[in-house]
């Protein structure tokens, strides 16, 4: 007997996830304000105000947004590629440091080559600490989930040492490096904002992952390293070197991200700055699932509840870390996504009939007999 | 050869089962039914639905439409526990044990004496000792799992579908993991079993078990049963040509070729040792040499060094000690990825731990094994248009099912994924190919359209190693068949004038003629 199969009219998978993830936020935001005793809609409001209302708001949100989309793609990178680099937090520290010193110890030089030479010199301290993890875990077979975790304390305490003893600023009182020379500061790009040129490394530095992990020959076998080592091994990879690269260059990404942040916006490197960001960086690639796009997109969406809460701060007076409760659940919430989807898929087949339209048990008894017949 | 079951009561009957799992039809209008008391053995390719039906005897899947009715009665079952409530039985392929528990704690798992808070050890154990006794079923009931033979976890399985009150017993390809002499036991086990008034329905696609042992057996094709027949009434090649829907012969036996010591040797494996871990003999000082246009089988029981022989052949694995010769190369410190560019070709004995990923694609997974030459190479697309229809072409061309490049290997069947590994192996024409039981979890179709394939490489001269678990196979398929025990090569044996019979005394180490 012939069947038909009624084709279902689909959205594009990427924007169904960003209607939904965007509902979600507005519904517990709302509930969460409700129970606060806040009106959600003054809140809606002064969220749209203080982060899409102009140029200003807008380039905050971006600006905020840059460094964690780098330090996004380093943790996408080494997951997708089967290892779980967790110091990327002292990488980016360190790479900041790096690139503070170098931003004010050499030169001044002509400004894009010095901008670049803080840049370079911030992804290799960062890829320094990570190759030395990776070495361990691919010659010692040393988990790197443990050693790049504790990793962490040494290597944050080393940049903290380095700002308070050899490249201290004796201006001032506590641990800070000096001032990086003008030639080594990305250009303004909106004045009045903290967005600069260094946009355009952004966007270079996505282009060219794009390309690579979504296209290139050596993203197809790095995403067979994360998929399985032994077919890897199988079909003729190196799998050390791999390993190597892997980790070493999720390192260099993560002290890129810190020695941007110096060069962009703090222009010197003092403790406690950008205490957190690795791991929001880790988060993010997470939700992105590891894709290029998806980092870009979720980095821009975290910087914006970050700004957004501020703004219900400032305007309704709801604290800021009440905010944070909220994206945390929504975080929560669009990363245990797929399990979601899946349980709740699981249960409608079981209940209702597996294809075409869903009916109960009893009918689809009934349908059988007749059928039958 | 097998008695006639004492009873035609039907216990078991499918009618008009079809199960579609998206566009694909699993099962269309499948009709079946099982005599109690009788091995009612189901034969058919990979792909031809099998395994479905069985998976919706069990209850782990509903069907969209038919029946199934138990002793008469109709039944719907929307879990496992339904069906063993029923007394329906199964054992899968890849046991499903928890390893660092004993046997007897395996076998009342989920079903434990005693209340729900507590399970009772001592009835436990008194309760498997019954059942060792009723269905002369013996595994040691206080080891742990992990350290029994292949053979004794069988027997676990069953003795948990038993405990569970099974009166019928489904197993899934139960020989695919065992030794020639396991199957025997196996065998007589069942055959016990059906006297004690057991019915069992026994899927394989080895006709020459599925005679040793059934009663009736029905055939299935393309999701659909094509018949059904009493066992003592039909044969080997009337089973096959309904199988494969045509006229195929069991005994394809290649022509001679001309001896091959006065061909040059292609792949040659010098003295070559691996280190004995538990489970395995590891290589002791090993040689072996693979000729231009010849076929060499390699005959062991698991465990004997040939996955180390393998591997090492590969270049997937070191040899502690030893060389590795290639075209008359050292090429013992290349890697496989630099044999591979020098002309071999590699089938992994474990398809999902080696071949293939199940997260990539086709296309991906017959791309993976490409080396780039240079840096440039790197960053080049991974797959141009061209490769994407060669890829597809390749596909229809070894019957891969979907021909699709797009298509996850994880919702490919089994023997689907493993031609996909043949036509990314055996597509550029090696000089020397390494298979690893390359047709475990495959059917006829399929092994026959390999084996063709392999006796035109080598009739163009290339070298073939041939492992395999399936002695008929090997004895049909090699030029020289060599025995391994314990690490060393123990005998050679011309298939032309030996038997199967003859390298199973050698691969127990019973008969001895070292080389």
């Amino acid at each position: 007997m012939p069947s038909f199969e009624p084709v279902p009219f689909r959205l594009p998978a990427g924007l169904v996830e960003v209607l939904a993830t965007f509902g979600i936020i507005a519904v517990i935001g709302a509930v969460t304000l409700s129970i606060m005793g806040a009106s959600p809609v003054a809140a809606g409001l002064a969220a749209f105000h203080g982060t899409l209302d102009g140029t200003y708001e807008i380039a905050g949100v971006v600006a905020l947004s840059l460094p964690l989309i780098i330090v996004g793609f380093g943790a996408s990178i080494c997951f997708k590629g089967g290892y779980y680099n967790l110091g990327l937090e002292s990488q980016l520290i360190l790479g900041a440091a790096a690139g503070s010193i170098a931003g004010y110890y050499a030169g001044p030089l002509w400004s894009p080559f010095q901008i670049t030479l803080v840049l370079v010199c911030g992804g290799l301290a960062g890829a320094v600490v990570a190759a030395v993890i990776a070495w361990l875990r691919v010659h010692l077979n040393v988990d790197e989930v443990v050693s790049s975790l504790l990793s962490n304390y040494i290597v944050i305490l080393f940049a903290i040492f380095l700002a308070t003893y050899p490249f201290r600023d004796e201006s001032r009182f506590n641990g800070a490096m000096h001032r990086i020379l003008p030639s080594a500061r990305m250009p303004t790009m909106i004045s009045g904002t903290e967005l600069t040129w260094g946009v355009l490394v952004v966007v270079a530095v996505s282009l060219v992952l794009f390309w690579i992990f979504h296209r290139s020959k050596l993203g197809q076998d790095w995403a067979l390293m994360g998929r399985s080592v032994t077919v890897a091994r199988s079909a003729g990879i190196d799998v050390k070197k791999f390993g190597m690269m892997i980790m070493t260059s999720s390192g260099f990404l993560a002290g890129l991200a810190g020695a941007f942040m110096i060069s962009a916006t703090q222009h010197r490197y003092f403790a406690n700055l950008a205490l957190g960001l690795g791991f929001d960086g880790i988060l993010i690639g997470m939700i992105a699932r590891y894709r290029i796009p998806a980092v870009v997109f979720w980095a821009l969406a975290y910087s914006w509840m970050l700004l957004a809460a501020d703004g219900i701060e400032q305007e309704v007076g709801i604290p800021s870390e009440f905010a944070q409760v909220v994206i945390a659940i929504v975080i929560l919430g669009v990363a245990v996504r797929i399990g979601l989807l899946q349980w709740v898929r699981g249960w409608r087949q079981r209940w209702f009939k597996s294809s075409g339209t869903g009916s109960l048990p009893a009918m689809r008894m009934f349908s059988a007999n007749r059928e039958g017949r | 050869m097998t008695s006639a079951p004492n009873s035609t009561e039907i216990c078991v009957e499918l009618k008009g089962i079809t199960k579609r799992f998206g566009a694909v039809v699993a099962n269309e209008d499948v009709s079946l039914d099982v005599r109690s008391g009788e091995i009612h053995a189901i034969v058919g390719e990979n792909g031809a639905g099998k395994s479905t039906l069985m998976s919706i005897l069990h209850g782990m899947q509903l069907p969209d439409t038919g029946h199934i009715l138990i002793d008469g009665k109709e039944r719907i079952f929307h879990s496992a526990r339904d069906a063993i409530a029923l007394g329906i039985g199964m054992v899968h392929q890849h046991f499903m044990l928890a390893p660092s528990l004993t046997s007897a704690e395996n076998i009342v798992l989920g079903y434990e004496p005693g209340t729900s808070l507590k399970s009772n050890t001592r009835d436990a154990t008194a309760l498997v000792r019954e059942l060792f006794n009723r269905f002369d079923l013996q595994v040691p009931p206080d080891t742990p799992v992990r350290e029994l033979a292949i053979g004794a976890q069988q027997r676990v399985e069953i003795l948990k579908a038993l405990h569970r009150g099974a009166r019928i017993l489904i197993l899934d390809e139960p020989t695919a993991v065992l030794s020639p002499e396991e199957v025997e036991t196996l065998f007589s086990r069942l055959r016990n079993l059906r006297s004690s008034g057991i019915t069992i329905i026994f899927i394989s696609h080895k006709l020459r078990e599925v005679m040793a042992l059934s009663d009736r057996v029905t055939v299935m094709r393309r999701g659909k049963t094509v018949e059904t027949l009493t066992t003592s009434q039909t044969d080997q090649n009337q089973l096959a040509d309904l199988m494969v829907g045509s006229s195929v012969s069991s005994d394809g036996k290649p022509r001679p070729v001309p001896a091959s010591h006065v061909r040059e040797s292609m792949l040659r494996l010098q003295s070559v040792q691996s280190p004995t871990r538990p489970g395995n003999s590891g290589l002791k000082d090993l040689d072996l040499d693979i000729r231009r246009g010849e076929i060499v089988g390699i005959a062991a029981i698991e465990g004997n060094g040939q996955s180390d022989l393998m591997e090492i052949a590969a270049g997937v694995a070191s040899p502690s000690a030893g060389q590795v010769f290639f075209k008359g190369n050292d090429v013992t410190r290349l890697h496989v990825g630099q044999r591979r560019a020098l002309g071999l070709a590699y089938v992994p004995e474990d398809r999902h731990r080696d071949a293939i990923a199940l997260d990539s694609t086709a296309a991906e997974t017959f791309l993976s094994t490409r080396r780039p030459k240079n840096w440039i190479d790197w960053f080049r697309p991974a797959m141009s248009a061209a490769d994407k229809a060669r890829i597809a072409d390749l596909m229809q061309d070894f019957d891969v099912r979907p021909a699709d490049p797009d298509v996850l290997c994880r919702s490919m069947s089994g023997g689907n994924q493993q031609k996909l590994v043949f036509a990314r192996e055996l597509a550029d024409n090696a000089d020397c190919i390494l298979l690893g039981q390359p047709t475990r979890g495959i059917d006829i179709g399929a092994s026959r359209a390999l084996f063709e394939r392999i006796w035109r490489s080598r009739d163009k001269g290339a070298g073939v190693l041939f492992l395999s678990a399936d002695l008929d196979e090997l004895f049909s398929v090699a030029d020289r068949i060599v025995v391994m025990f314990d690490g060393r090569i123990v005998s050679e044996l011309d298939p032309q004038s030996a038997v199967p019979r003859d390298a199973s005394g050698f691969m127990t180490g019973a008969a001895h003629a070292v080389l």
